[in-house]
């Protein structure tokens, strides 16, 4: 019996190389199968039924953002892709944080408090207290990092970029360095490189 | 807090020591400095009494540098609808690597493979997903191959510390009209248990679904 899993993960995989019309049979024949969205089911199964709809908003959005990075393309318009990828994940602070980053380097500090403002509520929405500090401070660290490659390697903005993605990893060091997750971070996505020992 | 406020002073005042005044100081920092060879700090002598006024110092930041923490968050104007609801903030892509990572450093094969973790909308909750592509020959191969990826993927410490709660696994697949996902998914404390005493999971505990997607 403890082969139970195993050998529905192996059938899940098998039953892939079947038909549409025989793996929906194969659903619709199991208790707890059917659309997983269904209201009647918890909100967790709500939201694995989900994911494959919200990775294609998301997969979206990072296409509006890799096209925003474009070095030629003027700030209004990568302003503009910025606000697309937020109306296709409204709820993910990262969009929201880039347009940050945009807005203050078009000079509009305003507008880019009001993003950070907005992106952190997203955080405090979607996460516990402690872990959405965490996070926002990931998502900063990686909305700098991404947008700042973007701009040639001897330029003022790059190097400002750099400077604050530095602090930024330098106080998440101090608040994070000692927790599992924090670790992961910096020793699997952080970019130490960039801000010396 | 207070670590954060007094080391973000600290690097400040050492940018600020570090980057001089010209022109290309990213920091753009001007400071006043008491006594010495210039204006500032004020002293009066009377006596054996001797006063010395506190000196200023004015230090004016790039915008660019902001103190992330001090930015009061703004809740959302409206509520999430939809997907938005069920699976806001953001996939932690870097997570699900260190996970990957993990499974890797213990020998198992992840050819067509994909692990990522995306929290559920306001529970503070969050799934693991598992997604098989059509390359993840292995798997159909060995029934074991799957129950060892589950158990050590589960018997991961970052799981718990993230708090992930259910696993998802959505497997892909096409046929002559395109291109589907079909999804598993149970709790995590359901799965460990199954894989730790070999029986199955419960009526109602596992859940699947099945839908057509675009290419």
């Amino acid at each position: 019996m403890r082969r139970t899993v195993a050998v529905l993960v192996a059938s899940l995989l098998v039953t892939s190389a079947c038909s549409f019309g025989e793996l929906l049979e194969f659903v619709e024949g199991s208790p707890g199968g059917g659309d997983l969205r269904a209201p009647e089911n918890p909100i967790d199964v709500q939201a694995a039924g989900s994911t494959v709809e919200a990775k294609s908003d998301d997969d979206q959005a990072k296409d509006k953002i890799a096209e925003a990075l474009d070095p030629e393309l003027a700030i209004g318009n990568k302003i503009g892709l910025a606000t697309d990828a937020i109306a296709l994940r409204p709820a993910d602070p990262r969009y929201l944080m880039q347009r940050a980053w945009f807005n203050r380097i078009a000079g509009d500090d305003d507008a880019a408090k009001v993003d950070m403002a907005a992106a952190f509520g997203l955080a405090r929405e979607a996460y516990s207290a402690e872990e959405s500090d965490r996070r926002y401070a990931e998502f900063y660290m990686d909305a700098t990092y991404t947008i700042m490659n973007s701009y040639p390697a001897d330029s003022n903005i790059r190097a400002r970029m750099e400077q604050v993605y530095c602090v930024t990893l330098f106080l998440y060091r101090a608040d994070y360095a000692s927790t599992l997750l924090g670790t992961a971070y910096i020793d699997f996505n952080a970019h130490l490189e960039l801000c010396g020992p | 807090m207070r670590l954060r406020g007094l080391l973000a002073a600290v690097l400040v005042l050492v940018a600020a020591a570090c980057g001089g005044n010209d022109a290309s100081n990213p920091f753009d920092t001007s400071s006043t400095v008491p006594g010495g060879t210039t204006a500032g700090g004020t002293s009066t002598t009377a006596g054996a009494t001797s006063t010395t006024l506190p000196a200023t110092t004015t230090t004016t930041l790039d915008p660019f540098l902001v103190d992330i923490y001090s930015i009061e968050p703004t809740p959302p104007t409206e509520p999430a609808t939809g997907v938005n609801a069920l699976l806001g903030g953001a996939p932690d892509e870097g997570l699900g690597a260190v996970l990957a990572a993990g499974l890797e450093a213990e020998g198992i094969d992840l050819t067509g493979v994909t692990i990522g973790v995306w929290p559920i909308g306001s529970t503070g909750d969050s799934l693991l997903i598992v997604d098989f592509d059509e390359t993840a020959g292995t798997y159909a191969a060995d029934d074991d191959a799957g129950n060892d990826l589950l158990i050590a993927l589960l018997d991961d410490p970052l799981v718990d510390a993230a708090g992930i709660t259910r696993l998802v696994m959505r497997i892909g697949g096409s046929d002559e009209e395109g291109a589907y996902v079909f999804t598993f998914t149970a709790l995590v404390a359901d799965l460990r248990q199954s894989l730790a005493t070999g029986e199955s999971l419960g009526e109602g505990e596992a859940y699947f679904q099945l839908e057509r997607v675009e290419p």
